[in-house]
């Protein structure tokens, strides 16, 4: 559990933002760059002293103006990770971890092996930081950072300077220590990608307020904060892999309102993943079509819908029963909603071109 | 002659490097703490305290002489505290030189150390912060290990400087023979007296020191990127 109330001014900018994040996993601070998330993630940390309101962490008051308390910075368990290069360059990357556990003193509910494990860095620690490369730098500043044995990880854009391959090899990692460890994670980040891949929830701040927030299901699926991605604008769902199909190339994930195909994973069966359906690879039928090459159709009910352009409407559609419901957007012609006659509460089929799995 | 002149010229040697190496000491505890403070600090005082400490580099040595003469005399501002907590004359005396040397230097020491503290960002001060370490930790175990080059260029430049020091110490220490006498000074009395085989030797003694300082500190700065930091 955090709870924030933090208010901050600095010249012309002003930062006023209130949140209680019951979520465990990871909360995602989206916005744009100068919006203030960066700063979010400095006051938790105890480095703006001049932030007034209340920052509780786990229970524990790291910050109470009103009662006058503050947490040193060194005195609060946190994780921290920027897009810089933050390890220290004087110490390998051994005496960088060493010097994250040196200073937990009789903490020895994290082990140096364990961690090592995760970000598979064994070979890395007897090597200074300039003799790594920008994703080596990066697993092994998360792994000082989790020896820490922090109350939560803030993560300020930890893999945004690196190329495609590095992030898609940290990633995984991330999502897997922050289900395993239950560590509460703020992920600040300007890439909706990132977002739809990583964060269960998802705060959006804008000029130093929060604008929008809830959980990453809802919110990709609402049209109007989706409309702000443009061609990527699409619903992001969760299913578990259950079933290979070796011979056609395909695998199939259950989801809460049915099973879908998708192209052939090399996952195990039983994973959880993240699924991104375009609304432009979705189209609406009124009736069932029993010859056609779509293989992925699910019935819904229409709940919302929004003219994003002349001439173009985007429709959110409620696939499943009740709370579970899986939320997917379609794009459409004008003239095509009007021939179906599309509207809210309407019953139609969802028919999915193209799903692609979020990695 | 060359024998006659090695009985005389040993205490002024041995005065020269203890001064020298008393200057160095104080100023590395004293001028390294002021440097961590200059660069991290944000105050406005920031910039008086800079350019009090670089007012050496560019006052003559007779001004500063001058100033600490009188600061230093009895009835002076250091002079009467200094009796006060007991101590003797500091005019003409070695502790009087110390305290000199120590002011004349201060840019030597101080400047390396701070501008190998500016190269420490902000953010792994902060960094080091986040992972438990509170501010003499910080000092400690990230900033000194960062600044060891800056603090060891700093050491040799105030030793050496310290070493071949004339204009302040004429003024506030005259030329007394075994308290204040250094080497310098000691070329300049044996010109003054014609007697130019001393000062040769002499002066070439302390070219070549100046000289091995230099040398060592260039080197310092030269090993970057043999992958040891």
């Amino acid at each position: 559990m955090i709870d924030l109330n933090i208010q901050l001014k600095r010249g012309s900018f002003k930062l006023d933002v209130s949140l209680a994040l019951s979520h465990e996993g990871v909360t995602s601070l989206f916005g744009p760059s100068g919006s203030g998330k960066t700063t979010i993630l400095r006051v938790v940390a105890g480095h703006e002293p001049s932030a007034s309101g209340l920052v509780r962490v786990a229970g524990e008051v790291w910050m109470d103006t009103s009662k006058g308390q503050f947490l040193q910075p060194h005195q609060r368990r946190i994780g921290w990770v920027s897009q810089e290069v933050d390890l220290f360059d004087h110490l390998t990357a051994l005496g960088n971890l060493k010097f994250a556990l040196d200073r937990l003193k009789d903490d020895t509910s994290i082990s140096m092996t364990e961690v090592v494990d995760w970000f598979q860095i064994g070979d890395l620690l007897g090597r200074y930081p300039r003799a790594l490369s920008g994703g080596q730098r990066q697993r092994v500043a998360m792994a000082r950072a989790l020896l820490r044995n922090p109350r939560i990880l803030l993560l300020d854009e930890p893999i945004s300077a690196l190329d495609a391959a590095a992030r898609f090899e940290i990633l995984p990692i991330l999502d897997q220590v922050a289900r395993e460890q239950e560590l509460p994670i703020l992920y600040v980040s300007h890439s909706a990608r990132e977002v739809a891949r990583l964060a269960d929830y998802v705060v959006c701040v804008e000029a130093g307020k929060v604008v929008r927030e809830g959980t990453t299901r809802d919110l990709l699926s609402q049209i109007e904060f989706s409309s702000h991605h443009g061609s990527e604008q699409g619903a992001v769902i969760e299913a578990e892999v259950v079933l290979h199909d070796g011979e056609d190339h395909l695998s199939q994930v259950r989801t809460d309102a049915g099973c879908l195909w998708i192209p052939r994973t090399d996952l195990d069966l039983g994973v959880r993943v993240r699924l991104q359906i375009l609304a432009r690879d979705v189209s609406l039928a009124t009736a069932e079509i029993s010859q056609d090459s779509i293989l992925n159709v699910l019935d819904g009910v229409v709940s919302e819908l929004r003219e994003v352009e002349p001439g173009v409407f985007v429709v959110r559609v409620l696939c499943g029963e009740g709370e579970k419901a899986l939320p997917i957007l379609a794009r459409l012609t004008k003239r095509s909603r009007v021939r179906l006659g599309i509207d809210v509460n309407k019953k139609v089929f969802v028919r999915m071109k193209s799903i692609s799995l979020l990695d | 002659m060359f024998l006659a002149f090695d009985k005389n010229i040993w205490p002024t040697v041995s005065l020269t490097l203890q001064l020298s190496a008393m200057t160095t000491l104080l100023l590395l505890l004293f001028g390294v703490p002021l440097s961590w403070w200059l660069a991290r600090s944000r105050s406005r005082l920031r910039l008086v305290v800079q350019a009090l400490v670089a007012l050496p580099l560019v006052l003559p040595p007779t001004v500063l002489g001058f100033y600490l003469l009188i600061a230093l005399a009895p009835r002076g501002f250091l002079g009467s505290f200094w009796g006060m907590l007991g101590g003797g004359r500091l005019v003409f005396s070695f502790a009087g030189l110390v305290i000199g040397s120590f002011c004349y230097s201060l840019p030597f020491m101080v400047q390396p150390v701070t501008s190998a503290f500016g190269a420490l960002s902000d953010r792994k001060v902060e960094v080091a912060a986040s992972l438990g370490a509170g501010p003499w930790d910080r000092f400690f175990h990230l900033a000194l290990p960062v600044a060891k080059r800056g603090i060891l260029t700093g050491c040799v430049l105030t030793f050496a400087h310290t070493m071949g020091e004339f204009g302040v110490v004429l003024m506030i220490g005259g030329n007394i023979t075994h308290v204040t006498d250094v080497l310098s000074i000691t070329i300049y009395e044996h010109v003054e007296s014609q007697d130019y085989a001393s000062a040769h030797l002499l002066s070439a003694g302390l070219l070549l020191i100046s000289f091995s300082a230099l040398i060592l500190i260039f080197r310092l700065g030269d090993r970057r990127g043999d992958g040891s930091p």
